[in-house]
């Protein structure tokens, strides 16, 4: 009994599948008619091949496209669909420029309130003078001219809110010394140095005091009350421990 | 690929539902045929084929365009039948439902007794070897082709389809076809 090879039975196969080339489909005719087994072997492989051409083609039902459908969730790819709102003309491009103008109108407006509100608010570094009620705010408490035999001048004490300072604007042959005793509700805060001249200054508790030179001496002592509860504060102007002005107020305001 | 399904895909991305909607009007029909010779069963047939275009709507934006896009659908559909009959782990029953011709009414039922059997000796196969040949047959594809939609090697689809036939033809030979 004649046998197949395996080339052959790849070949015949192929044949059966339509993909042999022409040389093998030439090869193979020739191989099959010299070999019978092989010959029986492709009759009977095309015939089953030939038994499935033999099965029809079912169709599917007519509601079966329609299921599909149905069962797929289409929001996969759905372009994000975006809400519309009264308001959106709100976020238009071409409100751009004047969002942008209106912003740094506000800025502007922002800024300008902070600069007049802080001229407003008088720093009390910046303050001094000896008018007595002031356009800004700041008001004379006490004015205390000074005509002592060789002292002549000016004391000044003004306030606002919780601060009160005490201008001096003194001129003097020999030098002699400013004390200003307060209460403990009272705090010094600074000198504030005008036209003086060699000044020394000592502080001890609840009084601070001041020796200045001969010549025209002018300064500022600064302080500041804990609360607006009324204080009395005592200057006293002395040379070589003799008293030679003595003056006490209160300060309310 | 085809131009037109190529676009239909396209749109789909982008949204357009109706695209899916002409896709599955075009191939739900081919898509359960092929179902059907795997499985011999309308019912079976019908939930593979709505299962493979739920998978296919999916897996969309995966798609490789250098493939035809009907391959890559008739891929899907093989692996939902090849996962259908594992979860069923059964054989079809074999479907009686056989188109009769007119004619002589003896010449009629041979026709149908050896399409039956045509029927179980398919049925029969293991799906590993059904597989090739029933998507041979159905499209005429090459090997490659083939080894694309059932992804496994050229080599593998011949060996498979060869002897996939091979016991086709035994089947048939034992009983008495």
């Amino acid at each position: 009994m004649q046998t197949i090879d395996k080339k052959h039975i790849e070949l015949i196969n192929k044949e059966i599948d339509h993909m042999t080339t022409p040389d093998e489909s030439a090869e193979l005719e020739k191989f099959l008619q010299a070999n019978k087994a092989a010959r029986d072997y492709f009759n009977d492989l095309q015939l089953t091949n030939d038994y499935l051409d033999r099965l029809p083609d079912h169709e599917p039902s007519e509601n079966l496209k329609k299921q599909i459908i149905n069962s797929i969730n289409f929001n996969r790819y759905s372009p994000k669909s975006k809400k519309h709102y009264p308001w959106d003309f709100l976020f238009s491009p071409k409100l751009k420029i004047a969002y942008t103008f209106a912003f740094g109108l506000i800025i502007g407006i922002i800024i300008y309130a902070l600069l007049v509100n802080n001229s407003n608010s008088l720093n009390i570094n910046d303050v001094y003078g000896t008018i007595g009620i002031n356009n800004d705010g700041t008001s004379t408490i006490s004015e205390l001219p000074l005509n002592l035999s060789d002292i002549s001048g000016n004391i000044e004490i003004k306030g606002i809110n919780k601060d009160f300072w005490f201008d001096l604007d003194l001129t003097s042959r020999e030098g002699f010394d400013v004390v200003i005793s307060y209460p403990a509700a009272v705090k010094f805060q600074k000198v504030r140095m005008g036209v003086a001249k060699n000044i020394e200054l000592s502080k001890e508790q609840n009084s601070i005091k001041t020796t200045n030179s001969s010549g025209s001496q002018k300064y500022s002592l600064l302080f500041t009350r804990n609360s607006p509860d009324p204080v009395t504060v005592k200057i006293k102007i002395l040379r070589s421990g003799n008293t030679l002005f003595e003056h006490k107020l209160t300060i309310k305001q | 690929m085809n131009t037109d399904d190529y676009k239909l895909v396209k749109e789909c991305l982008k949204g357009d539902r109706k695209s899916f909607e002409e896709i599955v009007e075009k191939y739900y029909a081919i898509i359960f045929r092929l179902s059907f010779r795997i499985t011999r069963d309308h019912d079976n047939a019908e939930e593979i084929t709505q299962s493979a275009f739920v998978k296919a709507y999916e897996n969309l934006n995966s798609y490789d365009y250098k493939y035809k896009f009907f391959s890559w659908l008739y891929r899907i559909t093989v692996n939902e039948a090849i996962n259908f009959s594992k979860r069923e782990n059964r054989s079809s029953e074999i479907s009686e439902q056989i188109i009769a011709n007119e004619g002589d009414p003896d010449k009629i039922y041979e026709e149908m007794e050896l399409k039956k059997k045509i029927h179980d000796a398919i049925m029969q196969l293991d799906i590993l070897y059904r597989l090739p040949i029933v998507l041979k047959h159905l499209f005429d594809y090459s090997y490659k082709e083939l080894s694309y939609v059932l992804d496994i090697p050229e080599k593998t689809v011949k060996s498979r389809l060869f002897t996939g036939r091979q016991l086709l033809k035994e089947i048939l030979t034992n009983n008495r076809v």
